[in-house]
């Protein structure tokens, strides 16, 4: 399984490769990492068929996150299916929730991050 | 000048309740001014229509006056013209004299004589001088007497007659009053002097009521008569404004020369006048005339009529103006203690009169008269002290009125803070939560790490063991990393709330700019996920340190940009994809010196009728509820009052705003 991760804090990366160091051992997930939303969109055009799930921080400068699943959900819609798209977001708040899942999230999550509810956020959207 | 002649009536009628208002129904077309004053297209015609506008309001309307004195300052600093800059403060200097706001109003004099003494201004300076010996004539006589002999040496220095006369006039009152009669004397006949080889525009029967009472004083009645004959007559074939008060004057003298039914006669004069022209202060001190007349003739009964009514339009008198009322009441209730104990001595002096004469017929009569006389006496007395009363419960009243407005003041500032501290708050969230992810999770990775380096030293894999305690270090660094980062975010935050001392200390306001800024932002992203903004910043790095109260500066940043972002929200709610909204922050050198700093948005701009409201307390565009309207307000008490700076703003409706500060060293 394919994850890009999106966030502009650079540290995220090993957090998430050491996090996950088990299932990237065992080949069951492969990650992918982009600093800013515009990145995260020139990975999609070249590998978009490959990544099944997106894990995208909402508070980014230049294009946020939410203004990238708004490109997501109306530029890669052909088939194969559509990716998940999980968003983060250091405001915990309602509003966020809803706006995110009103642009078309599948899922939301706080911070700091809850890797043990990652992990089983992600079985569910693995099967 | 004419704002001080105009000044100096007013103060009169404060003082001697006797001289009229004489303003001169100056009749001007105030619809074209105002419609010159907003679309001139030169700025320094519009200046010149403002500052009419201004001079015509003063007397007839303060609040009036003090919007077009604040137009003009306002386009006079667009325009660099410090002159009518000065000019339009010392209008507001006098409204706030003429409310009781004596230590605004001196403030701004303060001001404004830098300001001329800058231009060099010599006239302008005396004038101020002269304003300024008014404004402490009530309360502080010596300082008071300073600024008069500074107008006077000035102004005989460069021969301006006009300050001259007024501060001759004024220095003979003061020896006048503290009994240095041979100097009043002098004074007073410099002035009449002045007037006379001069021709000023000014009533000559005043400056010879001046010197008349300067004579009286003396005790020359002879000359008194003299003078005052001449002012008399003068006042007669001018019709001057002043005729009313020289002939009540010319009546007095006659009562004290023993000629009461001569002295009736100019009484009635004045008396018929006033039904044709009701003036309440003329009135009044017509009626003490009166009575006085009455006392001299043994009327008795007339003479308590007109001393009652004398009472009665004292009362009305001070009730014209609340405004008034309010500042005067200390003195008028100290010039109340002189009558009563004036009223006190007459009385006595009477009785003992009376009881010679009575020695001489029946002492029967005696008794009865000293009955009568203490009885009447009694009544006089009682009558005085429940005016007394009175006016020191009104004085209560006013002093309980202004501790209860400062108690809500101080409230609703404290209310504002709470509001700024909110927005504060959610910005250092975010800013503080990233860090904390870090944390959180790299010591947690490390204790499964270390569980499994346990695992593989009992297998004995060392190279494993090796591997995995080079990742520990390595996160153990992170977290490390990442807890000085929070720490940073924390400390920064503390070191706004302890500088609640307000003490000045050495600041590089490029820092507190850019900082406010980022949490500005941060703080509105939180409440709002959808908007976005480009920032623009331009710091020039050369600018000073400069002594500020870092919290108070950090806090008029922080309401400028919280204004910019909310503006460029608002518009693109209904603006189409195509707008960008966009907060600017350049910093520069004012010509002035110290630091300056120019924050501008793209947003709704501000529509000129609001413009000069937006700093006045209370003013928001914000719904009920969303802002208290001090934001500006009181950013502006803490640029200008509290660093003597300047914040100005520049908009075009629907295209930008641009906020300026600047802060000297």
């Amino acid at each position: 399984m394919k994850i890009l991760v999106v966030d502009d804090e650079a540290d995220v990366q090993p957090l998430f490769i050491q996090r996950f160091r088990k299932e990237i051992k065992n080949n069951e997930i492969e990650f992918t990492f982009a600093q800013s939303g515009e990145e995260a969109l020139n990975v999609l055009h070249e590998a978009h068929s490959e990544i099944v799930l997106i894990l995208s921080d909402i508070n980014m400068p230049g294009m946020s996150g939410l203004e990238l699943l708004t490109h997501i959900r109306h530029d890669f819609h052909n088939p194969p299916p559509p990716p998940v798209v999980m968003m983060i977001t250091a405001y915990g708040d309602e509003e966020n929730h809803r706006q995110a899942m009103e642009n078309g999230a599948d899922d939301f999550l706080t911070k700091p991050l809850d890797f043990s509810l990652l992990k089983e956020k992600l079985k569910t959207f693995g099967e | 000048m004419k704002r001080y002649l105009r000044r100096f009536r007013t103060l009169l009628s404060l003082i001697l309740p006797c001289l009229p208002l004489a303003v001169s129904a100056q009749i001007i077309n105030t619809d074209s001014l105002k419609h010159a004053g907003k679309y001139a297209q030169n700025s320094e015609m519009r200046i010149r229509a403002l500052t009419k506008l201004a001079d015509y309001y003063d007397g007839i309307n303060a609040d009036t006056c003090i919007y077009y004195a604040k137009l003009t300052i306002a386009e006079a600093i667009k325009a660099h013209d410090i002159r009518s800059e000065a000019y339009a403060t010392g209008d507001m200097a006098e409204v706030f004299m003429n409310q009781g706001n004596y230590v605004l109003a001196a403030n701004l004099d303060f001001k404004i004589l830098k300001i001329f003494e800058q231009l060099n201004d010599s006239s302008k300076i005396a004038n101020t001088y002269l304003g300024m010996g008014h404004l402490y004539s009530l309360n502080d006589t010596r300082t008071s007497y300073r600024y008069f002999t500074s107008c006077r040496i000035i102004s005989e220095k460069i021969k301006d007659y006009f300050n001259w006369y007024w501060a001759s006039a004024n220095l003979s009152k003061y020896f006048r009053k503290n009994n240095q009669l041979d100097s009043a004397l002098f004074y007073a006949t410099q002035a009449v002097d002045i007037q006379q080889q001069r021709h000023l525009a000014v009533s000559r029967p005043f400056g010879l009521l001046y010197l008349a009472t300067v004579y009286t004083k003396m005790n020359r009645p002879e000359l008194t008569v003299k003078v005052i004959r001449e002012a008399l007559q003068l006042a007669i074939a001018t019709k001057d404004p002043y005729l009313n008060q020289v002939q009540i004057f010319y009546a007095e003298q006659l009562v004290d020369a023993h000629r009461p039914d001569s002295a009736l006669i100019y009484a009635a004069k004045v008396q018929n006048h006033l039904t044709a022209n009701p003036d309440l202060s003329t009135a009044n001190h017509l009626y003490k005339v009166l009575a006085d007349i009455y006392r001299e003739k043994k009327q008795y009964k007339q003479a308590f009529e007109y001393q009652s009514m004398g009472i009665k339009t004292n009362d009305s008198l001070y009730n014209i103006s609340q405004v008034q009322q309010i500042s005067n009441l200390m003195f008028n209730e100290k010039q109340r203690q002189t009558d009563i104990k004036n009223a006190t001595i007459a009385y006595q002096d009477r009785i003992r009169f009376y009881a010679a004469i009575g020695v001489l017929i029946v002492a029967v009569i005696i008794a009865f008269i000293l009955l009568i006389s203490y009885k009447k006496q009694q009544k006089a007395n009682k009558l005085l002290k429940e005016q007394k009363k009175v006016i020191e419960q009104q004085r209560d009243q006013t002093n309980n009125a202004l501790s209860e407005l400062k108690t809500t003041q101080t409230q609703l500032i404290q209310s504002e803070k709470m509001a700024s501290l909110g927005e504060l708050t959610a910005g250092i969230a975010h800013e503080i939560q990233n860090p904390l992810n870090f944390v959180n999770n790299f010591s947690e990775v490390n204790t499964e790490l270390i569980d499994e380096m346990q695992e593989e030293i009992d297998k004995g894999d060392y190279n494993e063991v090796k591997a995995i305690a080079n990742d520990i270090k390595e996160n153990q660094q992170k977290i490390n990393q990442h807890g000085k980062r929070a720490d940073a975010i924390v400390k920064g935050m503390l070191e706004h709330s302890r500088n609640n001392s307000g003490q000045k200390e050495p600041t590089d306001l490029n820092v507190i700019a850019e900082e406010f800024m980022r949490l500005s932002y941060h703080g509105l992203r939180a409440k709002d996920k959808s908007f976005n903004a480009e920032l623009i910043t331009h710091f020039d790095p050369g600018l000073p340190k400069i002594e500020v109260v870092q919290q108070d500066i950090g806090r008029v940043m922080l309401n400028l940009f919280n204004n910019a972002f909310y503006t460029v929200n608002q518009k693109a709610k209904t603006a189409g994809s195509n707008y960008k909204p966009t907060v600017e922050i350049k910093t520069f050198a004012p010509p002035s010196g110290g630091w300056g700093a120019k924050v501008r948005d793209n947003g709704i701009g501000i529509p000129d009728a609001i413009k000069v409201k937006i700093m006045q307390p209370f003013f928001t565009t914000k719904p009920t509820g969303e802002g208290t309207g001090l934001g500006l307000s009181l950013s502006y008490d803490i640029v200008v009052k509290g660093h003597g700076g300047k914040l100005e703003v520049e908009s075009e409706e629907g295209k930008y705003t641009e906020f300026k500060i600047s802060i000297p060293i």
